[in-house]
């Protein structure tokens, strides 16, 4: 090695003995916390809407498989006679009474309609979405403060059911007796 | 020559530590890092910049660089290496706007030079002052090449990178800004 590589070797620490104003820090300061300032006020933003989204995706899943299962319910409780629609409700005789009454109903109109089958499924579907508004009605019975209302707009729902599955059996009746009818007619031609 | 820059793998550790404290936000960890590298950074920009304010503007500016692009930097190399690159990197731009322009040297006729007697450094008494003071003498373009190779510890394949230029011209260059601050240390002396 040369003489002056040596040197300079030697006297590195002497050699850079200059200091930097301490204004330099303070601006490279300044534009670090004005960086900070931002990444920090959006840090807990992003992060609580990430929390939120997820939560947004579970409750909706969650909502979902819920509905499928109560779908699937529902079928059952407009074909067959034990449904939750049944259970009696505490202190209100009338929606036990309607209840009892839907049962019966709804086993009538499942025994005419065996020969129509996609009738039958059409009518299930009109019950069944009555039948989901009634249950919702019944589900809050145990935290309303207002339980005659309540039960009155069960008692309506039910009389509505009543009603359209009435209707509905008045149609199976006339498709059967036209049926008869023109059995009947075919018969006395020949 | 870079033990300033190159830290020990045992202080490596630490530094590793240090800058992982910067990406959480800890101000006291960006400090500590400025403090560790700025004096030995400024005196590179004002070695390569002469120049006092455009050094402080180069050493600001380099930092706040690193800094902004510390998840970037990800431990490749030590930060010192890394600080260094950008301050030296900044110097030259800074130096380039002065319409300094770093031309190969076989494109230039000039070749008095070579009819000097070469100085024998043997014969120069060195002192620290007196070199500091002669390298600030020199032109831009001597005075960058010198301090690369000379001060900041860059070969001559790094040099012509840094600069854009033929190693040969770095080479050359060299040789050059050497023999005149030789002789600018004499006539001094």
């Amino acid at each position: 090695m040369n003489k002056l590589e040596e040197f300079i070797e030697n006297n590195r620490h002497e050699i850079d003995d200059e200091n930097p104003s301490t204004k330099v820090w303070d601006n490279v300061e300044a534009v670090l916390s004005k960086k900070k300032e931002k990444t920090f006020t959006l840090a807990p933003i992003l992060k609580w809407s990430a929390a939120a989204a997820v939560l947004a995706m579970v409750a909706l899943g969650a909502y979902f498989i819920a509905r499928k299962n109560n779908d699937s319910d529902k079928i059952v409780v407009a074909s067959t006679k034990d449904t939750l629609n049944n259970a009696p409700v505490p202190d209100a005789p009338e929606v036990n009474q309607f209840a009892q009454l839907i049962a019966m109903k709804q086993e009538e109109l499942k025994s005419l309609g065996k020969d129509q089958p996609e009738l039958y499924q059409k009518f299930t579907t009109d019950i069944t979405q009555l039948d989901s508004s009634y249950r919702a009605l019944k589900s809050q019975l145990s935290i309303t403060p207002n339980r005659e209302v309540l039960v009155e707009a069960m008692i309506q729902n039910l009389q509505l059911q009543l009603n359209v599955l009435n209707q509905q059996l008045n149609i199976i009746h006339q498709i059967k007796q036209s049926k008869n009818y023109s059995h009947e007619k075919n018969d006395q031609h020949i | 020559m870079e033990l300033t820059v190159l830290p020990q793998p045992a202080l490596r550790k630490g530094e590793d530590i240090l800058i992982g404290r910067c990406l959480r936000g800890d101000m006291t960890a960006y400090r500590e890092l400025y403090q560790r590298y700025s004096k030995a950074m400024f005196n590179t920009c004002l070695r390569l910049l002469n120049d006092r304010t455009e050094a402080e503007d180069v050493l600001q500016e380099s930092f706040i660089e690193a800094f902004k692009n510390l998840e970037a930097f990800e431990y490749r190399t030590s930060f010192g290496g890394w600080i260094k690159q950008i301050c030296v990197n900044r110097s030259i731009n800074q130096l380039k706007k002065r319409k300094h322009v770093f031309v190969d040297i076989d494109k230039t006729g000039d070749h008095d030079w070579i009819d000097e007697a070469p100085i024998d450094e043997n014969e120069i008494a060195l002192k620290v002052e007196t070199v500091k003071k002669a390298i600030m003498l020199l032109p831009d373009g001597y005075r960058t090449v010198l301090n690369l190779y000379l001060l900041e510890g860059y070969d001559h394949e790094e040099i012509s990178d840094i600069l854009n230029v033929a190693e040969s011209t770095t080479r050359t260059q060299y040789m050059r800004a050497k023999q005149k601050l030789l002789q600018l240390l004499k006539e001094g002396s």
